[in-house]
């Protein structure tokens, strides 16, 4: 499990470059395009998603004391925390296409956060900004959703038999790659939303 | 599999840390920090993740040999940032020779922020 979170740190890793270089060469633009994300919903999301983290480290400790009825509850729990962080995601997203912010023919950069024209080139860079903004956001959820299924399965093998009581590893393994998806939006969250100083 | 006995008192101090340290840096975002903006927003992600790797994944009662995987991981992320940045940070530092780079003007690749 640690080799495959090692190579996925490589994956998550490439984009986080790609997005230094070209945030290095457009401060400006990227800048911009953060100020349009709302911190706020950035911030409670990411205090879902550790609510989540202490859940599933909960359910971990309940397989070691062989506790099925805590294990089960914090199973259920972590799953519908990460659900809810997908539905606020979901709803950022639906909030950015409504506001033309994603991008293609039909994006528009608006107004930078004083009421300034942002000119053509700057919007360019802005939409360059969204771009890493869906990937990575996208791609991360994207593991948020192979771990709600993991969980998924694991909750269904849990209350119908002992697993997960018997032997705790699966339970253990499930949490590392649900934490390592956390950890990823611990970056995630400061690069696209709070670097905002234009 | 190490099966390490953590209790749930550890993990909820672990989480205030975490919930804190959230609110820290979403509040320092605000503000008007100048040049100290990306190192102190990196620094405290970079210290959730330790919080979250020691604790929540068992890392600080973890095998060498998954220090040494972890580490590993590490390093290589680190030598990818490094030397790509130290190329693209540095294009134009020094007078170019003979045709300019092709779509890069060394007069645009300096940036000053």
């Amino acid at each position: 499990m640690w080799v495959f979170l090692g190579s996925e740190v490589l994956f998550f890793g490439g984009l986080f470059t790609a997005y230094a270089v070209l945030r290095w060469r457009f401060p400006h633009g990227f800048a911009l395009g953060s100020s349009k994300l709302s911190a706020e919903v950035g911030a409670v999301n990411t205090a879902v998603l550790l609510t989540s983290s202490l859940t599933m480290a909960l359910a971990v400790y309940a397989a070691s004391v062989r506790n099925k009825a805590l294990l089960l509850l914090f199973l259920a729990l972590t799953m519908l925390l990460g659900a809810g962080f997908i539905g606020i995601k979901a709803w950022e997203w639906h909030h950015e296409y409504v506001e033309h912010l994603v991008p293609g023919a039909g994006f528009d950069a608006g107004k930078g956060p004083d009421g300034s024209v942002i000119d053509r080139d700057e919007a360019r860079h802005v939409e360059m900004f969204f771009v890493f903004y869906f990937t990575i956001t996208g791609l991360h959820a994207l593991h948020m959703l192979v771990g709600l299924g993991v969980l998924a399965v694991q909750l269904f093998l849990a209350a119908r038999g002992n697993f997960g009581i018997a032997d705790d590893t699966p339970i253990e393994l499930a949490g590392l790659y649900w934490h390592f998806v956390d950890i990823v939006w611990i970056f995630v969250f400061p690069l696209l939303y709070l670097l905002r100083q234009v | 599999m190490s099966h390490p006995n953590v209790s749930p008192r550890t993990y909820l101090l672990v989480f205030g840390a975490l919930i804190l340290l959230t609110g820290t840096t979403y509040l320092l975002s605000g503000q008007h920090l100048g040049g100290w903006e990306l190192p102190m927003a990196l620094g405290i992600a970079c210290t959730k993740t330790v919080l979250v790797g020691l604790f929540f994944m068992h890392l600080l009662y973890g095998s060498r040999l998954t220090w040494v995987v972890v580490a590993t991981g590490v390093v290589f992320l680190g030598i990818m940032l490094v030397l790509t940045m130290s190329d693209y940070a540095t294009r134009g530092w020094l007078p170019e020779r003979g045709a300019p780079q092709p779509g890069v003007r060394a007069s645009e690749s300096v940036v000053t922020p």
